[in-house]
């Protein structure tokens, strides 16, 4: 099958949805079909060999974080070439809402086009206001596919209709081979990955229950990985943790497997706007046990608390009290270990990428060609023969007879 | 001065039609897509049949079940061949799906039947499949739905002749021991 995708965010910046769609295809490939992602990116030499570029991007805060997206002229006539060019038999859109070449692309073809929401988070007022002028190209999109159920009601809220729920995966193969880092001891260490500047992550949750913690194990570190000011949040805390508290910046994702495998625990105290729990899944992968806020999203993941522990969110004493009840069950950490393994499995991308290719076989059987440009509403589609020939109305049904 | 005013006029009418016939086009699309999801939906279905009653041929199962399975398929093979598009016996459907969902209960292991696993994984495709299709027939109905109840849509009566769509339901839940195949 040949299979455009398009990735609304720059391919430079790290992030779930880019990540999203590199395992994707990257599986989808794996099983010998042809993609090809259109992406904005800031830098060509990021590119992999099955990405197009889209052109640069410029940063906008979208869903409380910042979104460096694409919305300009020359990105139409980009992607008209690469839908002719690529000859898709499906084209798949991600967060078609958003300003971006996904929204482009989806006025720009007709055909079946499939859309995946990722977004779960209640103030995307912008989708609400500039409903009248989406709704028509939103109905271009024949399947709707959201990474979760929170992210499913907040898409049926904003735009209605009914949506498909295909999780997230994770590449384990990536994750489960993953060495503990040099320096650590990992029976002896607590890990928090996730930016450091977003309040969401719930970073300062962490840093108040430590002390508690800290003080039950005087040998504990907590290693902290991702990108933002460490100093800040080091003034959160007294002095003297100072020294138990490492830190690593923005890393590669090899390191981050090993950040990973580094700890007895890995600590998720995210406060929400989470609409998956991906981190969840790759700590399991690498065979570390979890601790996680009880949001909607981590409780699924978990399957409420079978997989991984949960404590209350938000709650710095109820966070303490687990940790250090956790840290020093030797037995319940192996059984987390044994259950993250299968529970990292039926999430790996190679049986995720089964349900997607169902969904596009669904939406193939609904629109019996090929992706196409749409030259409704342009000139050239009212005028010239090519244009006026795809404006006649073909039932399937012929098909079916 | 009153010549212009007409022209202005005439302008806004002529702005005002052509703003109607966008949305009458725009929902005679949409009702071609809801029709094609039909079509769809009934495919999906029949196929789902099909690779349901290879599975009734096989002897890993209890007797009484693959009985079930085999009536179940049966019932609705006939219901797909003959009232393809009209029938509304939807418990057909959700009966199917419920007999899988007893063969592939939860203490149900795939891995211990890895001859069959080629066939398993089909059934756990089509089953996903229907679910798929269902789900995108619904989809469509809604944004029709929507549509219809502007006034401005009922007022010029802009559907044509169009039937009202229906949303359908009936039990597709993916049995649970296939969840993950």
């Amino acid at each position: 099958m040949r299979i455009g995708i398009v990735c609304p965010y720059d391919w430079s910046v790290p992030g779930g949805v880019k990540q999203h769609i590199q395992d994707l295809s990257e599986s989808l490939i794996e099983l010998g079909h042809y993609v090809n992602v259109l992406t904005p990116a800031t830098d060509e030499k990021d590119l992999p060999s099955y990405a197009t570029n889209a052109g640069s991007t410029i940063a906008l805060p979208y869903n409380g974080s910042i979104a460096r997206i694409k919305f300009d002229p020359a990105a139409f006539t980009r992607t008209r070439q690469w839908l002719r060019d690529g000859k898709f038999d499906v084209l798949h859109l991600h967060e078609p809402t958003s300003p971006s070449p996904s929204i482009i692309a989806a006025w720009s073809a007709r055909g079946p086009i499939v859309g995946t929401y990722h977004t779960a988070n209640d103030s995307m007022y912008a989708v609400k206001n500039m409903q009248f002028l989406l709704q028509p190209m939103m109905e271009k999109v024949i399947a709707r596919i959201a990474v979760s159920s929170e992210a499913r009601k907040t898409m049926i809220d904003h735009l209605g209709g009914d949506a498909i729920v295909i999780p997230n995966g994770v590449r384990v193969s990536n994750f489960v081979n993953a060495q503990v880092l040099d320096g650590f001891d990992k029976e002896n260490t607590v890990v928090f990955v996730g930016r450091l500047d977003e309040p969401r992550k719930g970073i300062d949750v962490l840093l108040k229950a430590m002390p508690e913690v800290f003080d039950k194990y005087p040998k504990l570190t907590l290693l902290l990985v991702g990108p933002g000011e460490i100093n800040e949040l080091l003034s959160q805390i007294d002095k003297k943790y100072h020294q138990r508290i490492k830190f690593k910046g923005f890393v590669t994702s090899e390191i981050k497997a090993s950040c990973y495998a580094s700890g007895a625990v890995y600590v998720a105290p995210n406060l929400g706007g989470e609409s998956f729990g991906i981190v969840l899944l790759e700590a399991m992968a690498t065979g570390t046990p979890v601790l996680a806020s009880d949001l909607p999203a981590f409780r699924k993941v978990l399957d409420e608390g079978k997989f991984g522990k949960l404590f209350k969110t938000n709650d710095a004493k109820d966070l303490a009290k687990s940790l250090i009840e956790l840290l020093g069950n030797k037995e319940e950490q192996k059984k987390l270990t044994q259950a993250g393994h299968i529970r990292s499995h039926q999430f790996d991308w190679s049986i995720i990428v089964r349900q997607i290719l169902d969904v596009y076989e669904a939406v193939r059987s609904v629109e019996g060609r090929n992706v196409r440009e749409d030259f409704r509403g342009q000139l050239y589609g009212r005028l010239t023969r090519s244009g006026r020939s795809d404006r006649k109305r073909v039932n399937n049904s012929t098909l079916t007879e | 001065m009153a010549m212009n005013n007409i022209l202005v006029a005439i302008f806004v009418v002529f702005l005002f039609a052509l703003y109607l016939s966008n949305v009458a086009g725009r929902l005679d699309r949409l009702h071609l897509k809801v029709e094609n999801a039909r079509h769809a939906l009934d495919r999906q279905l029949a196929l789902r049949s099909a690779i349901c009653s290879d599975l009734s041929g096989i002897e890993i199962f209890d007797v009484a079940l693959r009985q079930k399975l085999s009536n179940a398929i049966q019932t609705s093979i006939k219901e797909e061949s003959l009232l393809i598009h009209t029938r509304d016996e939807w418990a057909i459907e959700s009966a199917v799906s419920k007999v899988l969902g007893e063969i592939f209960h939860e203490s149900f292991d795939v891995k211990k039947h890895q001859e069959f696993e080629f066939l398993i994984k089909e059934v756990a495709g089509a089953a996903r499949r229907v679910q798929y299709a269902l789900t995108i027939f619904n989809d469509a109905v809604k944004s029709v739905h929507k549509v219809r109840k502007r006034w401005l849509v009922k007022g010029f009566r802009l559907y044509g002749r169009a039937k009202m769509p229906h949303v359908i339901e009936f039990d597709t839940a993916i049995p649970v021991a296939l969840l993950h195949y």
